[in-house]
């Protein structure tokens, strides 16, 4: 057993839906995206609740429209999870997903059109585009399906807007015709975001979606993100496991680990003074000129248990 | 600098050319490289995907595709690995140089246990008694901070963690007591803090047998933590090599204070500065310099202007190379220097 109790620490204030502390949520207006004590529990057949793995337990955050939220965490903490529960992709155990106030339904047997307007909400962005994008299908095929899907303007309303989104990401009118082979990855995951913002989306979640990318590539899409959130609302919802990325991107930071938020709070005060053992291990992890790799090591013993 | 002695070098790579007609390259993968790793050296090799550094560590290995067309040398411990005979190949492989790849699991048979991974190279390829190369494997699990490595002989690599597989992927690499050890991305695949442990890992072995070490990857910050000395690869040419405080405090070549810029830094809020376009495939063919469409300070003559790596000048005690124009301008006495004029600050926020 790890000598890491999650809930010991808990440093930053825990998240309740009418306390105007919570990081996030603005005092009155009603934000972009709020979340309640989510909980998902992973079990093998035969295991009994309790027994599984958790990925998110008791999970809460409120994202503002125009507001950004990093989710960090390791491997196995259930950032990921928690993601696809926004995006619906996986319906949680317990808890609520709200967007504008609205609960989100999670039940699967559910009409066309309701599917539809659940998916047009919220959006996702994934890490590798040439997995998540069509092979067949050009950029300006890729976002116009999508505004044909959710018959978004006639024929010509939507070329227009598909040249309008290809446009703000930064796609020519060369790119427009390219095909994802022949795009560069830099090039694909700005298809991905076009292709996501193409529904209108209220919130977009974008899971590791810069972390394949090469730096100077990756600068490129942080700068596309920082230019999206100044000229739209949209709530951005940012899992990764880079805490020097995260930074750059968001105003607030959840640190989860084994599926717990056990630090929350704005980002920069969060990677500045971590309060939490593990938030400090992690932002003690991060390479930096005079760094010994073996302290960490010491730290993580201290802090998490050998592990080996 | 100390590193930099004139004893022979561990590996030396000069002059290293090498093309893949094959391939519909319109430039060499490598172009030139010159390339120094001495005994207890960490020396780090830093780039984008495509930059060639892979391609390097392969050459260490004589692993190169059979029609590539090789130009130069690559020594390791004054033997030409290029014009080995199979035979001593297979030796150099074994004995002399272990490489550590990022992906451990594809490193190893996912039918095959640990103790039969670890073991069946000292007995076939280094002649151990089956028992003795037992023991050993224990040792070298031990070694890596494996516990209970008697059970662990018995597992498969699916049933360990990626940080534990690595683990076992670095003591077979240490099995055959190599001198020169190749990390191309070994940690790249891992969480932090499991990152930190086998960095503390190799650094401990290397320091304990005195080993030379490759590190390669396509993390500034990492390898300026990390290793002595740092070259930086840029379409299959070295750009600069300096010792790592100085190439993070001074970057000289205008894509190293590029890459420096637009990596985001902990704890630093300034707005990252991206490099315009993007790194260069293998269809981009360069007559001058292969950075100038993406300088910011470039000129027309870098254009046609081939750079070759060259020692800095500057301060007394500065040692390093730099294949830059600007810089050669810059260095050199004349009525028209250049000033400053590859020195990128990040932009304030």
């Amino acid at each position: 057993m790890s000598p890491v109790d999650p809930k010991a620490g808990k440093a930053r204030q825990k998240w309740s839906p009418r306390d105007p502390e919570t990081p996030g949520a603005d005092t009155d207006a009603v934000p972009a995206l709020r979340v309640h004590g989510l909980c998902k529990e992973f079990r093998a057949r035969g295991e009994r609740p309790g027994d599984g793995t958790v990925a998110a337990s008791d999970v809460s955050f409120a994202v503002p429209a125009g507001g950004a939220l990093g989710i960090v965490g390791e491997s196995g903490s259930g950032k990921s999870t928690i993601a696809r529960m926004l995006v619906g992709l996986l319906a949680p155990d317990r808890g609520t997903v709200e967007v504008d106030g609205r609960e989100r339904s999670f039940r699967s047997h559910v009409g066309r059109a309701q599917r539809l307007a659940r998916a047009r909400e919220v959006q996702m962005v994934f890490q590798d585009p040439y997995v998540s994008l069509d092979p067949r299908l050009s950029a300006e095929q890729c976002v116009g399906s999508v505004l044909r899907l959710h018959g978004l303007g006639d024929r010509a309303a939507r070329a227009r807007r598909t040249a309008e989104l290809l446009d703000q990401v930064g796609l020519g009118s060369r790119e427009a015709a390219a095909r994802p082979h022949a795009l560069s990855g830099g090039q694909r995951q700005r298809l991905s975001i076009a292709r996501a913002l193409a529904a209108g989306p209220r919130v977009l979640v974008l899971d590791e979606a810069v972390s394949a990318l090469d730096v100077s590539i990756q600068a490129q899409i942080v700068r596309l993100l920082a230019d999206l959130r100044r000229d739209s609302d949209v709530a951005l919802v940012f899992v990764t496991h880079d805490l020097a990325v995260v930074q750059h991107v968001t105003d607030d930071l959840l640190v989860l680990y084994r599926g717990v938020a056990v630090e929350q709070g704005r980002t920069a005060e969060v990677l500045a003074a971590p309060r939490h053992a593990y938030t400090q291990l992690l932002v003690g992890s991060v390479p930096r000129p005079g760094w010994d790799p073996a302290e960490v090591v010491r730290l993580r013993a201290a802090v998490l248990g050998a592990t080996v | 600098m100390t590193m930099r002695t004139d004893a022979a070098p561990l590996l030396h790579i000069a002059d290293l050319t090498v093309e893949l007609p094959g391939a519909g390259a319109r430039r060499p993968v490598l172009d030139g490289v010159d390339l120094r790793v001495h005994r207890g050296e960490v020396v780090g090799l830093v780039g984008e995907s495509g930059s060639g550094k892979s391609t390097t560590a392969k050459a260490v290995l004589a692993m190169l595709p059979d029609d590539a067309e090789i130009a130069g040398t690559v020594a390791v411990g004054g033997a030409d690995v290029l014009g080995m005979d199979a035979r001593t190949l297979r030796e150099l492989r074994a004995n002399r140089v272990s490489m550590v790849h990022q992906d451990p699991r594809s490193s190893l048979n996912p039918v095959r246990r640990i103790g039969d991974y670890l073991t069946e190279r000292m007995v076939h390829t280094m002649g151990r008694r089956p028992a003795d190369a037992r023991a050993h494997a224990l040792e070298l699990l031990t070694a890596v901070g494996i516990t209970r490595p008697e059970q662990r002989m018995r597992q498969f690599p699916h049933e360990l963690s990626g940080g534990m597989v690595q683990r076992v992927v670095i003591a077979a690499a240490l099995a055959g007591d190599p001198e020169l050890l190749l990390a191309d991305e070994a940690t790249s695949a891992l969480d932090v803090t499991t990152q930190a442990e086998i960095l503390a890992i190799l650094r401990e072995h290397q320091a304990a047998r005195g080993l030379g070490m490759l590190f390669i990857t396509h993390d500034l910050h990492l390898a300026a933590a990390y290793c002595d000395r740092v070259y930086v690869m840029y379409a299959g040419r070295v750009v600069e090599e300096r010792s790592a405080e100085r190439l993070f405090r001074d970057p000289r070549h205008p894509y190293t204070a590029g890459l420096l810029a637009c990596t985001p830094e902990l704890g630093d809020a300034r707005a990252l500065r991206p490099i315009p376009g993007r790194p260069p495939s293998l269809d981009d063919a360069f007559a001058g310099c292969p950075f100038v469409a993406r300088c910011p300070s470039a000129e027309t003559e870098c254009e046609t202007w081939r750079p070759f790596p060259r020692e800095i000048g500057g301060g007394v005690d500065d040692d390093g190379v730099v294949a830059c124009r600007l810089a050669d301008v810059r260095d050199r006495p004349g009525p028209d220097p250049v000033d400053q004029v590859v020195r990128i600050e990040k932009v304030g926020s």
